[in-house]
C-alpha cells in the first residue's frame, strides 16, 4: 500500500513542476493513491490533468472528478463518498458503506466499526474542508481507506499543547493516547488497527503529515517522510485478506 | 411517541439511523432528550444494527450529566456488549507512550523497504 501512496506523490511533485497531472500511464487505482489525488485534484485547480488511457481507470477518474458516486450492490467498490464538513446527514452519509456487502471484511462489524470510528475521528479532530471514504475489493483482498486534508494527527497533537515529532505523535495516537482530556477516549484508531491486523491479519497504513506507519500483526514501522511525501492531512487504509470466519470485533475492543 | 404524560420513547432508528456512529449524533440525542418536557425518557433501540464505540461513549457521559430519568430498551446483545465495554473504559486515561520504536527515513522510492 505504501508504495502506492509514493507513487501518488511522484505524480504530484511533477505536477507541481509542471502544471500537468499525467494520469494517462496509470493502471489501475488503488485508495492509497486514488484518495489523496481526489484531494489534490481539487486543491489544485489551476493544474491540468491529462486522463487515464484505460477506460476502468477512467472511470474510477470521473468518480473523483465529477462526483459520480451512485451506489449499486452488483460493484466491487464502493464509490467515494465524500465527508460532508457539516453536521447534516451524517448519520445517512455512511449508510450505502454500511449496506456494501461485498466490502464486509471479517464480518459487517468488523466494517461498521472501522468507519464508524475513523470518520468519527475526522469530525472529532482534523478540522477538514474536504474528506473522502472509499473501498474497493479485489481477488484476495479488500482495501478500505479514509482521508482528510484537515490539521493532521501530528497537528492535533500540537493544538492540544504536546510536543511530538510527526512519528512520535502517530506512535502515540495508536498507542490510544487521545488529544481531549475526557477519561475513556483514544480507542477508535488503536482498536481498529487492532481488529485490522490481528483479527483480520491485514496491513495497515497511515500517512499523516511527515509521519507515516505500516502496521501488521508482527511488526510496526514508522516513517519519518521527505519533503516530497508529506501530506497535509490525514490517510489512513487498510488492506485485509478474504477469510472465510468471521472475526468477533468485541474480542478486540478495549 | 408518547406512552404516558411524563414518560416519552425515543426510537433510535428513526431519530437518528439505525447506524450509530458518531459523538455529534449522541450529543444531538441528549439535547433532544433534555428539551423534552417527560421527566422519564425510554431510549428504544429497535432495529438499529451496530453502535460505534464513540457513540457508546458519548451515550454513557451525557446519560450521566442529564437530569432526566433515562433507560434502555431493546438492545441486543452486541449493543449491551458494546456499552459494557465502553464503560470499563471511563477509569483509564492513557498516558504517553515510552517504549521506543523504529523509525526509518523515507527519502526516496525504492529505498524504504516495504513503503
Amino acid at each position: 500500500m505504501g508504495r502506492k501512496y509514493l507513487e501518488f506523490c511522484e505524480l504530484r511533485k511533477h505536477a507541481l513542476s509542471t502544471g500537468k497531472m499525467d494520469l494517462s500511464n496509470i493502471d489501475w487505482f488503488y485508495p492509497t493513491n486514488l484518495l489523496p489525488l481526489g484531494i489534490f485534484i481539487k486543491e489544485q485547480q489551476d493544474i491540468s490533468v491529462i486522463p487515464p488511457i484505460n477506460l476502468n481507470v477512467l472511470n474510477y477518474y470521473n468518480i473523483i472528478t465529477k462526483g459520480e458516486a451512485r451506489y449499486s450492490s452488483g460493484r466491487s467498490y464502493i464509490p467515494i463518498v465524500q465527508i460532508p464538513p457539516n453536521e447534516y446527514q451524517r448519520e445517512k452519509m455512511l449508510e450505502p458503506l454500511y449496506t456494501f456487502k461485498n466490502a464486509h471484511v471479517g464480518g459487517r462489524n468488523d466494517f461498521s466499526y472501522f468507519i464508524s470510528e475513523l470518520v468519527d475521528n475526522v469530525y472529532q479532530h482534523s478540522r477538514f474542508s474536504t474528506a473522502y471514504i472509499m473501498s474497493q475489493k479485489y481477488a484476495r483482498s479488500t482495501e478500505v481507506g479514509i482521508i482528510d486534508n484537515g490539521i493532521s494527527i501530528p497537528g492535533a497533537f500540537e493544538n492540544a499543547g504536546f510536543e511530538f515529532d510527526d512519528t512520535k505523535a502517530l506512535s502515540e495516537a495508536i498507542n490510544g493516547l487521545s488529544t481531549k482530556p475526557d477519561a475513556g477516549r483514544g480507542f477508535g484508531l488503536r482498536t481498529s488497527i487492532k481488529i485490522f491486523t490481528e483479527g483480520l491479519r491485514g496491513e495497515c497504513l497511515i500517512i499523516s503529515r511527515r509521519g507515516g506507519l505500516i502496521a501488521t500483526k508482527e511488526e510496526k514501522t514508522f516513517y519519518e517522510m521527505h519533503n516530497y511525501y508529506i501530506f497535509n492531512g490525514t490517510l489512513i487504509c487498510a488492506s485485509v485478506p478474504h477469510i472465510k470466519s468471521e472475526v468477533n470485533i468485541y474480542d478486540y475492543i478495549e | 411517541m408518547t406512552t404516558l404524560n411524563s414518560e416519552k420513547a425515543v426510537y433510535l432508528a428513526e431519530h437518528i439511523s439505525q447506524n450509530l456512529a458518531f459523538r455529534h449524533s449522541a450529543d444531538d440525542l441528549f439535547n433532544y432528550i433534555n428539551n423534552l418536557e417527560e421527566s422519564t425518557i425510554i431510549v428504544d433501540f429497535s432495529e438499529i444494527k451496530f453502535v460505534s464505540g464513540s457513540f457508546a461513549h458519548q451515550y454513557l457521559i451525557n446519560k450521566k450529566a442529564t437530569p432526566k430519568d433515562v433507560t434502555e430498551t431493546n438492545k441486543t446483545f452486541n449493543i449491551i456488549q458494546m456499552f459494557e465495554l465502553v464503560e470499563r473504559r471511563n477509569s483509564k486515561l492513557r498516558e504517553t507512550n515510552n517504549e521506543p520504536y523504529k523509525v526509518l527515513k523515507v527519502i526516496q522510492v525504492g529505498k524504504t523497504g516495504r513503503l
